[in-house]
């Protein structure tokens, strides 16, 4: 880690890294960040694959990840980054909003999520807790969470298969895909039914995207 | 097969003295039913009977064999039998293993068994074809009598007996057992065999007189042996001695002889017809009617002990009955009759003349009527004994101790016309006459007729009921002459117009009225109730009705006399669909029809013993009290089966192939009685939810029957006795047509059920791939959507919030940060516009092969030159590919960014726009002659434009391209990139898979 940054007035700013496939975007949060007092920009990413390589290279005080990603997705460049330095703070800046997206990212270490086009307020206060080393977690996000049905964890192999059903395909062609038998198949389609509370393969994969266990 | 239905009838048999000794009458009567050829005989010449153990009668004729069940024939012969080779067949018995056999006249031996012929004859040992008789003694053993030997049948063939170890040869005629184990062979000689002994016995008479026709022994040991010259016969005791003796009552060649179950021998002769001995008597038995012929060869008692007798002009069936009519001289004259019992047991019968019948000793006496050539028509005795006569056109005469007074118009009567008499309880006489009614009382006669309130002129019968109410039955109605005055009722009332025949008041106080031709009715309770045939009666004429001390009510009708108990009859009023037990005692044999009168009474009388009489134009006819006899129940048969018009043969249940469902079943009984009061009924289960009521009907015919398993009941009953019942039954299993067949049925629906679910499949399939297409394009729209509204919005969000959050600090971040904002927000509205054009492309367009670009490209350029008035051109080369929405879309991106970069910041006089197809790429350049700027110093350029090419760089590498960009200031700038074409369709496929 490279010693942090000093203001202009010579407070010490704690570093940033943005990491987000939208230029403008970044243009927008970084112009946010270095508006403020005690912290900057250290890097920008627009990939997974270069934020794991810039917070290598600067080690930000925290990231700011966004999970849709062109290439390596943001939890999984989360995720890297975490194996690397498992102190990293992370917060997650996406326009995700599924409770699965949330915890999923909060599993991959993220310390605080914050849905796009919140305030600039909000952007700045989480970063602050975050480098403070406190979750922060807003209201509409929490209580997103909070709604998460229990139980509702798929094992690898159902996720596969919801994927397979939310991408349209039938039974057979799923199991096709996965080289498994199409009994097989119903039977997983049949408790992933149950977990997401649903009784049709629609409604499923509407539920599925709608709480981030897929997207499109 | 033929199969002749004949209808069975009986008449009555008089019996008349053959000598002046003998009995006048038989003890009881016999009926009498005759068939010949018009009835279904092959040939009139019946030679020999047989019963076998299904109780069939088989009958041999000069015309074939026959077999018969008591009311219809088949016969057997040459021409649908082709193991008979001779038609003629003279002597049958049946084995002891129930088979036929049969000896021809001229053709041999045959034998029957289980359904088929066979016949013995040369080539088996038999030697003569003439065979007279077939005999199967005690052990089984069967003898075989031709005109030339006698042969023993020996399992195989045949073997001469005669002519050998001390036996005479002979022709044989007839052949018996006795009780002793003799077995007596005779014919040109009489012989008796004892094992290996032979004893010839001598018979009275010479030569050819003294040839055996017939050998039989009865019940007390005598052989009776039957001759050319007459009748010879051997007591027991006498055997030793050998000595035959005649009998000289029966002086004629005897042909057939048979002792009957009541110890009764039956002697046919050829020219003196039939005799009967017993009690020591013999006694011709008259046939006043046809047959003429008196000559006999055949006798057989069955077992239900008719005597058959084969005759040379027919069969004559003689079966003991109840009834008989009385012989009287000069009786079928008469054109009307009454009987009147009288107190002391005599009846009164009135026709022709007037007789007086001792039916106790069997004797009749013409007696004179009171006054010469006056017709008596009926006779009744009052209280005080006086005997009054109502006569035919003379009045009425009261007798009483020898005194006698006639009553006529002249001193009174109404009419000397009489039809009724009748003593009412208060001593006074009713004299019903053809012009109304006189009542006599102590002398004084008064006269009732229409205007006084009678019914109808012409009476035909009175009756007193228990209140002392006269009823009077007229051609027109009843009239209720009640407390000296004619009364209407509801009788009087829905009887107007009716002939009312007979009135009769029933021990219960209830009152039947018989009709004619309009049934009966019984008044009671105040409720007038009719019967008919419909209720079992047997007629809708009644003439007369008796009730017996049983309560049976005894009715006579123009043609039949019937029995029925009063309690069924009121069952009947109670339970509609009850059917009486009605016994009718049929009186017709077919050619001549006995006629029962009626009409003037009484036209019947019941006697103090029970008989019931009533006058017929034969006699009266008699009936004796009925020991009701348990019958034999008759066999029911199933005779032949018609499946769609084929006769299909009966052997155990029968499988029938599929065909219209018409099925004919031909049943009968085998009884050789009367089958007259047998009714036959039949159900076939699975199809009928009832009994049929056949009647005498003898088929039952279906049509249009589903396939599936029946069973045929058919019953048969005594018409007086419903309750038991003998049945038969045959299980029929159709089956059905290919298309009706279970498995057919299964198998259609299961093909069905598969076309079913492959219509269902393929319909699951299009929904799939409908619910795909749906998906994928929601997934697009959604995708689309995120990548321009939000993605754009939340940009812009981002800048407008680093606006605020900045505070007026530096106005030109500020501006640049504005700037960008509001390209940003015209670059999210171009992309979300797209999106949903290229929503509405997916939507009509289809895989036309061309690449969008082109035109898209020509749209943008135009759009860019119309804002910056700078103009832009396109130039395309190469082979279009068909690119993938998404790339395209990016590549458009790409190329709108450097256009509208160009046009706002390099102020340049034109642009060019190149884009270039080959096999494995799409490279396009964007080219302007404008200001240009130094590429390596992003300070140079603007915030936005350099974020622009940030954008298109990410955009251009995210499809796996190269973006180049070349400038100088002053020097214009080229921005070109190259997209692998190739790997988008990989790419394309791998989004399938992973969005």
């Amino acid at each position: 880690m490279s010693a942090p940054a000093k203001s202009a007035n010579g407070a010490v700013r704690f570093r940033v890294l943005i990491v987000d496939d939208h230029p403008i975007m970044r243009l927008g949060i970084a112009a946010i960040i270095n508006a403020q007092k005690d912290m900057k920009v250290c890097a920008q990413a627009g990939s997974g694959e270069d934020a794991v390589r810039l917070f290598r290279q600067h080690a930000p005080d925290v990231t700011l990840m966004d999970l849709r990603l062109p290439g390596m997705s943001g939890l999984e460049a989360l995720r890297a980054i975490r194996q690397e330095a498992p102190q990293a703070r992370c917060v997650v800046l996406t326009t995700y909003a599924g409770d699965e997206d949330i915890h999923q990212a909060l599993a991959a270490g993220a310390a605080g999520y914050l849905i796009k086009a919140m305030s600039h307020d909000t952007l700045v206060d989480a970063l602050r807790k975050v480098h403070a080393g406190i979750r922060f977690l807003p209201a509409p996000v929490s209580e997103s969470l909070a709604a998460r049905t229990p139980n509702s964890d798929l094992s690898p192999r159902e996720r596969e298969v919801l994927s397979l059903m939310v991408h349209g395909q039938s039974n057979k062609d799923i199991a096709a895909t996965l080289g498994i038998t199409e009994a097989t198949v119903k039977c997983h389609v049949s408790v992933i039914l149950e977990r997401l509370g649903v009784t049709d393969r629609t409604q499923a994969v509407i539920a599925a995207v709608k709480r981030g266990l897929e997207h499109l | 097969m033929l199969l002749r239905p004949t209808f069975v009838c009986c008449a009555v048999l008089a019996a008349l003295p053959l000598h002046a000794a003998t009995l006048p009458n038989l003890p009881d009567g016999y009926t009498r039913r005759v068939w010949q050829t018009q009835d279904g005989l092959p040939e009139n010449t019946v030679q020999a009977f047989a019963q076998t153990p299904d109780h069939y009668l088989w009958i041999g004729t000069s015309g074939g064999l026959v077999r018969f069940d008591g009311a219809s024939f088949v016969l057997y012969d040459r021409d649908n039998t082709p193991a008979l080779h001779e038609n003629s067949v003279f002597c049958l018995t049946v084995a002891h293993d129930g088979s036929l056999w049969g000896g021809t006249d001229g053709s041999g031996l045959f034998r029957y068994q289980h359904g088929t012929f066979r016949t013995y004859s040369t080539a088996e040992g038999l030697t003569n074809d003439f065979v007279r008789d077939v005999y199967e003694d005690r052990h089984g053993t069967l003898w075989v009598g031709t005109d030339d030997g006698l042969f023993r049948f020996d399992g195989r063939g045949l073997v001469r007996v005669d002519g050998r170890r001390g036996i005479p040869a002979l022709a044989v005629h007839a052949i018996r057992e006795d009780r002793q184990g003799n077995l007596w062979v005779g014919g040109s000689t009489i012989l008796s065999l004892h094992g290996t002994e032979c004893r010839e016995f001598h018979l009275e008479g010479y030569g050819s007189a003294s040839r055996v026709k017939t050998i039989l022994e009865t019940a007390d040991g005598t052989i009776w042996v039957g001759t050319v010259s007459g009748l010879q016969r051997l007591a027991l005791s006498d055997h030793p001695s050998g000595r035959f003796e005649g009998v000289p009552e029966v002086p004629v060649t005897v042909r057939a002889l048979a002792e009957d179950r009541s110890g009764a021998l039956w002697i046919g002769t050829i020219g003196d017809g039939l005799v009967r001995y017993a009690n020591h008597a013999f006694t011709r038995i008259a046939t006043p009617y046809s047959p003429p012929s008196s000559t006999v060869l055949a006798l057989f008692e069955d077992k239900e002990q008719n005597i058959w007798a084969g005759m040379q002009t027919g069969l004559l069936r003689l079966s003991r009955a109840a009834m008989s009519t009385f012989p009287l001289p000069d009786a079928a004259n008469a054109d009307f009759g009454t009987v009147y019992a009288d107190r002391d047991g005599s009846l009164w019968v009135a026709g022709t003349h007037l007789y007086r019948i001792d039916p106790r000793r069997g004797r009749s006496a013409t007696i004179p009527p009171p006054l010469p050539g006056v017709r008596v028509r009926s006779v009744m005795r009052d209280s005080r004994g006086a005997l009054w006569i109502g006569t035919e056109g003379a009045g009425v005469f009261r007798a009483l101790k020898g005194a006698q007074t006639q009553y006529t118009r002249r001193s009174g009567l109404i009419n000397d016309f009489i039809r009724a008499l009748l003593e009412a309880r208060d001593g006074s006489i009713w004299i019903g006459t053809d012009e109304g009614v006189t009542r006599w009382r102590d002398g004084v006669l008064t006269n009732y007729r229409e205007p006084q309130g009678l019914a109808y002129f012409s009476i035909r019968t009175l009756a007193e009921d228990r209140r002392g109410d006269l009823w009077i039955g007229t051609e027109r109605g009843v009239s209720h002459f009640s407390r000296g005055r004619f009364v209407s009722d509801e009788v009087t009332t829905r009887l107007r117009g009716e002939k009312i025949w007979a009135i009769h008041e029933d021990s219960d106080g209830g009152i039947w009225f018989g009709t004619r031709g309009a049934g009966l009715y019984r008044w009671r309770d105040g409720q007038l109730t009719a019967f008919g045939t419909a209720q079992g009666l047997a007629g809708a004429s009644i003439y007369q009705i008796l009730e017996d001390a049983r309560g049976t009510f005894w009715m006579s009708g123009p043609t039949a006399i019937s029995s029925v108990s009063r309690r069924d009859l009121d069952t009947v009023v109670v339970r509609p669909g009850f059917h009486p037990a009605v016994t009718v005692y049929g009186l017709s044999d077919g050619v001549e029809a006995t006629q029962i009168y009626g009409g003037v009474s009484p036209a019947g009388a019941l006697t103090s013993t029970g008989e019931v009489w009533f006058p017929s134009n034969r006699g009266p006819v008699r009936i004796l009290p009925l020991e009701t006899r348990a019958e034999v129940l008759p066999k029911v048969v199933i005779e032949q089966v018609l499946v769609d018009g084929r006769e299909v043969p009966i052997e155990g249940p029968l499988v029938v192939p599929p065909g219209q469902g018409k099925l004919q079943i031909a049943y009968a009984a085998v009884r050789l009685r009367s089958q007259e009061r047998l009714r036959f009924r039949y159900m076939l289960e699975g199809f009928d939810h009832d009994w049929t009521e056949a009647l005498q009907r003898r088929v039952a015919f279906y049509t249009n029957l589903p396939p599936g398993p029946y069973r045929f009941r058919v019953q048969a009953f005594e018409m007086n006795m419903p309750e038991s019942v003998s049945e038969a039954s045959l299980a029929i299993h159709w089956r059905p047509h290919l298309y009706r067949t279970p498995w057919f049925i299964a198998g259609c629906a299961v093909l069905l059920l598969a076309a079913a679910l492959a219509a269902y499949r393929l319909r699951l399939r299009q929904v799939h791939a409908r619910f795909r297409a749906v998906l994928e394009e929601r997934n697009r729209v959604a995708r689309e959507m995120h990548d321009t509204v939000i993605q754009g919005c939340a940009s812009v969000s981002a800048l407008l919030e680093a606006v605020a959050s900045i505070e007026q600090e530096d106005p030109a971040v500020n501006r640049e940060l504005l700037d960008c904002a509001r390209r940003q927000v015209r670059i999210t509205v171009d992309e979300a516009r797209r999106a949903v054009w290229n929503l509405r492309q997916t939507g009509t367009g289809g895989p036309s092969g061309l690449p969008q670009i082109g035109p898209l490209l020509d749209q943008m350029a135009q759009q860019a030159s119309n804002a910056s008035r700078v103009p832009v051109h396109i130039e395309a080369s190469g082979k279009p590919v068909l690119l993938d929405p998404a790339v395209e879309h990016d590549i458009l991106m790409v190329a709108r960014e450097a256009v509208y970069n160009a046009v706002k910041h390099a102020q340049p006089n034109q642009v060019s726009v190149k884009v270039e197809f080959d096999d494995v790429s799409i490279r396009m350049s964007v080219r302007d002659d404008g200001c240009g700027f130094d590429p390596d110093d992003a300070a140079t350029a603007s915030a936005g434009e350099h974020f622009g090419l940030i954008g298109m760089r990410e955009r251009t590498e995210r499809l796996g391209g190269r973006f180049e960009i070349r400038s100088g200031p002053g020097a214009g700038t080229e921005l070109s990139i190259s997209v692998p074409v190739r790997s988008h369709v990989a790419k394309k496929l791998g989004m399938d898979l992973h969005s």
